[in-house]
């Protein structure tokens, strides 16, 4: 079945034909040593290790990391930064195997594919190291909402010039890539498969198997960016499946039927090395095999530049550091080029070729002067956002403009900055929030230390007068205090009408709002706890009805919505605070129950204030004898340290990291 | 660190060269039509423009080998020989050439500038320019429109102002000013220098209109002024044309984003 | 004859300057209504280290919205920030003070646990409450929090907490600016 896509802009490239440049896939000698990149996971093994193939080097270290898995038996002899084979070659920790040439392997456990749930099978697959675009192939968010899945798309789609390492992938292992889908198919049930290839004379074993089992084959003849993930899917699905379908890259469908179906983990990939090499051609390598040694083995030119990639979207790495950088799951293509084939660059000649080929409908033209300038605002005004980087502007600019590169890093920068704005509003609510605590604090501790003067005034007066009044509460005392809370609850009140009244007055503007709010909340908090204390004194005379006059004076105060739940976040925050004392702190409590824990405490710290008579006055000396005294310790524990340090054959202490 | 190694359109000097020989057919059917003067004042104008372009180039301390790599100038002074009269003095084509050549110079070299050299100069020298017959030329006429033709279909071109202008010209035919379509001049400048990008709105439905407006302007002022020689009034409506082109492309920008 | 076509040129004139004023119409100065100084504190990094000599990023905010503070005092703002805020508020850019602390790559405090004796003298410092810890207990510093402001190795009596350069991963690099190629001109070249 064929199928035609219509996309905007987009240009039919001059693909080479399949029948004539694919020969079979070489395997690789292995090489000395292996270059793992540990990106998104923790290594479980220690340097100087002998580990077995297939034995686990690290696991991964969140939802979206996939394992790594040892490509070949040897010893780890380093875990050390180093540049990764990404765009700009980053430094990060990269595990070192030194092959010990044995090949030793640990035996593999076939699994059973009918007892397998979608989750299960997400995360065997993670364990397996089969990574898809975006971190594991099976996300585990999407496998652990259970969905129903209307549409499975196995993309094997190879659009940009020089990859063709799927198409050798399909030829050789058709029967491997159709037992996968058939896992794949048994374990997620989907509703319907359809297979994405480029070419339609794919091999007879495949057709069989499509026909077979009533797979549907789309061969997409579009323009170039027509393999992508969003766009297969906004072409193959339904309005009514996009939401829900998933797309799988074919080569990763491969590893994942050898990971379930042989429990053999993902230890390797087939690489097209192409370009000004004596033999160019797929290769099946191992993941970790340093470039130098890959591109060695197809007799590249001692002086070449590499691109990791295809065609278009590949990006340069520093020769020099071949040796250095590993192979990792999405290298599918590696380029050895002459190091001077960039041509001299021009300046615009406005000839609108880039406007025309854009499949993102931009104007890459305009977007380029915004990104030069840096002026990543109007860059995205005029839809940086939106663009899919592509490279075809890149590609047949004239003028051979560095666009790719220069939406690239425009659009990394512009996220890197909403991170930092991001981190910066997320420590200036934090400092906001401290300010808070600490006028909270000073208010609380003013507050118990009148509480405490009335008290000692009501003692007095009580030893003054009769005896027969002993038992009965101190009413002159608590209206006093009743009295002093409700005043300062009343210039609360005021203040936060007049903050009210100054954010209503520029009400068109929500964002300013919210932030009054959040001010009049703090003050609002108070209001509230000096209410809830008043409640808290009148419930000490009466006991039995204090819980509904607590409620009562709550449900009163109650101002608007949103209000309440800023109160109600910060007294959460308070009580926890002050669960530490009470011992009793849920974590989510209504109105009414909040009241009452308040009264609680407030009665707990009534009596605590009781019970303490004399105040520690020589706080500060105290606590600066103990610091003196955790200096002198700290003293003696680094002439300990010294004294280690200088005695012969005792390691240094590692340092902390 | 330029990542892309695939180049799918021809660079920009191989761009020019194409260009330049597009122009081809023209050159051999006014050689073929006038002979000796022709080749003479091709000659001319070819290497005064060299030379200027040299001169540019060596005072702005560029190298040398960009004019005849980039044959930018090579261009100008051959659209200028063919669009002025045969009869036009020798010093006046030389001048002509010298003044487009400085005028891209001027701004920065190709790429630059606010409006097309070869229009530029025409204007300037138009009070000088004395024709009053226009040249009826079919033949070259002829030459011009499959040089002009061939570069649309090599994709060298933007397809969209020529069709504009056409479309209005054709459109235009009962009102009498069909003998337009008879005039080299005219063929040349709609192939070779309302297809500059750089004086044209950069948007496909700029460029629509941007092409129908001057078909308008040329028609209605065509239609006024009976049959004179119109390559003047022509570099006048493209020069005012391409004045408006930031505007035009300003009001038909897309606005799905904010 | 004349006349028609001048009118009709005038018409097309004043639609088109119709045209314009509307597209400039339709998109006002995005006007801002919060008050100057909220405005300016969402531009400030929000370190808090008060290195401009301010309390904080929002007095220094109140302070550069009632004029009486430079805007060159922000050194965690770096240029780009020194930019953003003469964007704002309608001045010319200043470079930094000579005598100004250089700006510092982002980094975050560590605590060295074997010698922290526990005093919570830190945890008071910090204005972003990223120290976790009680009395006589081990402090240790929340990494993800940190706004590496340094506020915390003054009153450290141990002298226990460092700053570290805050970690990089592969998702922080960002692509180098697009270079152009240098290429010696061969007049130039020439002895």
């Amino acid at each position: 079945m064929r199928r035609f896509l219509s996309l905007p802009g987009g240009f039919t490239l001059p693909l080479p034909s399949r029948k004539h440049d694919s020969p079979p896939a070489s395997v690789l000698p292995l090489p000395p040593r292996l270059v793992l990149g540990l990106q998104q996971c923790l290594p479980c093994v220690q340097p100087g290790q002998q580990v077995l193939k297939y034995q686990r080097l690290a696991d991964a270290d969140s939802e979206y990391g996939v394992a790594l898995h040892a490509p070949t038996s040897g010893r780890i002899i380093a875990i050390q930064p180093q540049a990764q084979a990404l765009p700009g070659a980053p430094l990060a920790d990269t595990l070192i195997l030194e092959a010990d040439g044995r090949d030793e392997a640990l035996p593999l456990q076939a699994g059973d594919p009918s007892r397998l749930t979608p989750l299960s099978l997400a995360l065997q697959l993670q364990d397996m190291g089969v990574a898809g675009n975006h971190g594991p192939l099976l996300a585990l968010d999407w496998a652990m909402q259970q969905c129903a899945l209307p549409l499975l798309i196995i993309n094997a789609v190879e659009d940009e010039p020089y990859l063709a390492a799927t198409a050798t992938l399909l030829e050789e292992q058709a029967e491997a890539f159709v037992a996968a889908i058939a896992m794949l198919e048994q374990v997620l049930r989907p509703a319907r498969i359809v297979l994405a290839v480029s070419q339609t004379d794919s091999s007879e074993a495949l057709q069989a198997a499509v026909s077979q089992h009533g797979w549907q084959v789309s061969t997409i003849n579009t323009p170039y960016p027509a393999g992508d993930e969003t766009t297969l899917i906004r072409q193959l699905a339904s309005p009514a499946e996009a939401a829900h379908s998933l797309c799988l890259p074919a080569d990763a469908v491969v590893a994942a039927g050898a990971a379930i179906l042989h429990g053999q983990p993902c230890i390797s990939r087939l690489v097209t090395l192409v370009d000004k090499l004596d033999r160019p051609g797929s290769v099946q390598a191992l993941l970790g095999t340093p470039l130098s040694h890959l591109l060695n083995f197809a007799g590249a030119k001692a002086n070449y530049a590499i691109t990791h990639g295809g065609g278009l979207r590949g990006y340069a790495l520093p020769a020099d550091q071949a040796d250095a950088m590993g192979l990792h799951w999405h290298s599918q293509c590696l380029q050895a080029r002459t190091p001077d084939t960039a041509g001299q660059q021009q300046d615009c000649i406005r000839c609108g070729d880039c406007l025309r080929i854009c499949p993102s409908k931009l104007q890459p033209q305009e977007l380029y002067w915004h990104c030069q300038q840096d002026n990543v605002e109007t860059a995205n005004a005029w839809g940086l956002q939106d663009c899919t980087l592509c490279g075809l502007c890149d590609a047949v600019c004239p003028s051979q403009l560095p666009l790719l590169d220069s939406f690239r890093h425009t659009a990394l920068q512009y996220q890197s900055t909403q991170q930092q704005q991001q981190q910066a509003d997320h420590a200036r609510q934090r400092h906001r929030f401290r300010q808070f605590r600490l006028e909270r604090d000073k208010q609380e501790k003013a507050q118990r230390l009148a509480a405490r003067a009335a008290e000692q005034a009501a003692k007095r007066e009580q030893t003054a007068t009769a005896a027969p009044q002993e038992n009965k509460p101190t009413p002159a005392a608590a209206d006093k205090q009743a009295a002093i809370a409700a005043a300062m609850a009343r210039a609360a009140q005021r203040n936060s009408q007049h903050l009210e009244k100054q954010s209503t007055s520029s009400a068109d503007d929500r964002q300013a709002d919210a932030r009054a709010a959040a001010m009049a909340a703090s003050r609002q908090a108070a209001i509230d706890a000096a209410m809830a204390r008043a409640a808290a004194r009148k419930a000490a005379q009466d006991a039995a009805k204090a819980a509904s006059a607590g409620s009562q004076q709550v449900d009163t105060t109650a101002a608007s919505d949103d209000k309440q739940a800023l109160i109600q976040s910060a007294m959460q925050r308070a009580a926890m605070q002050k669960a530490a004392q009470a011992n009793a702190a849920p974590a989510n409590m209504d109105a009414d129950k909040k009241a009452l824990i308040e009264a609680a405490m407030q009665r707990a710290a009534a009596q605590k204030t009781a019970q303490a008579n004399a105040a520690p006055t020589s706080m500060d000396a105290d606590k600066k004898a103990l610091i003196e005294a955790a200096m002198q310790r700290a003293a003696a524990q680094k002439a300990a340290q010294a004294d280690k340090a200088h005695a012969p054959g005792k390691p240094e202490k590692p340092e902390n990291t | 660190m330029t990542s892309t190694t695939m180049r799918l359109a021809p660079s920009l000097a191989r761009r020019q060269g194409l260009t330049l020989l597009a122009l081809l057919p023209g050159v051999l059917v006014l050689l073929m039509q006038q002979g000796r003067p022709a080749l003479i004042n091709l000659l001319l104008a070819l290497y005064s423009s060299l030379l200027t372009d040299m001169t540019c180039q060596a005072s702005r301390k560029q190298p040398l080998a960009t004019s005849w790599r980039q044959p930018d100038c090579l261009l100008t002074g051959l659209m200028l020989a063919l669009m002025l009269p045969m009869a036009t003095p020798a010093g006046l084509l030389l001048a002509a050439c010298m003044m487009a050549v400085l005028w891209r110079h001027l701004f920065g070299g190709t790429a630059h500038g606010p409006f097309h050299p070869v229009l530029v100069s025409l204007l300037m020298l138009s009070p000088w320019l004395a024709s009053p017959l226009p040249a009826q030329n079919i033949a070259l006429s002829l030459a011009l429109l499959a040089g002009g033709v061939w570069l649309l279909w090599r994709r060298l071109n933007a397809w969209q102002v020529p069709a504009g202008f056409c479309l209005v010209l054709l459109v235009s035919l009962p009102l009498g000013t069909g003998w337009l379509l008879l005039q080299p001049a005219l063929w040349l400048l709609l192939g070779w220098v309302m297809t500059d990008g750089n004086s044209t709105p950069i948007t496909p439905r700029g460029r629509l209109i941007h092409g129908q407006a001057a078909g308008l302007l040329c028609v209605s002022f065509a239609a006024l002024t009976h049959k004179a020689d119109i390559t003047p009034l022509l570099a006048a409506i493209l020069l005012l044309m391409s004045a408006a082109a930031p505007l035009v492309d300003q009001l038909l920008q897309p606005r799905q984003r904010t | 004859m004349n006349v028609l076509v001048f009118i009709a040129l005038l018409l097309l004139a004043v639609w088109l300057l119709r045209r314009v004023m509307q597209h400039n119409k339709q998109q006002p100065e995005h006007k801002d209504p919060r008050p100057l100084a909220e405005r300016i504190d969402a531009i400030l990094p929000q370190t808090q280290c008060g290195q401009c000599g301010h309390a904080g990023c929002q007095p220094y905010a109140a302070a550069l919205a009632k004029g009486e503070d430079s805007i060159n005092r922000c050194p965690p703002g770096g240029e780009e920030g020194i930019r953003k805020l003469a964007a704002l508020l309608h001045t010319d850019y200043l470079p930094f003070a000579a005598d100004a602390p250089p700006s510092k790559p982002k980094a975050v405090a560590l605590i060295d646990e074997s010698t922290c004796i526990g005093c919570t003298l830190c945890i008071q410092a910090c204005p972003v409450d990223a120290i976790l810890g009680s009395a006589k207990q081990m402090h240790t510093v929340l990494a993800a929090e940190c706004t590496g402001c340094e506020l915390c190795l003054v009153p450290c009596p141990v002298d226990c907490i460092s700053m570290r350069p805050a970690t990089s991963s592969p998702s922080d690099w960002r692509w180098g600016y697009p270079v152009i190629v240098i290429k010696a001109i061969k007049s130039e070249a020439r002895p």
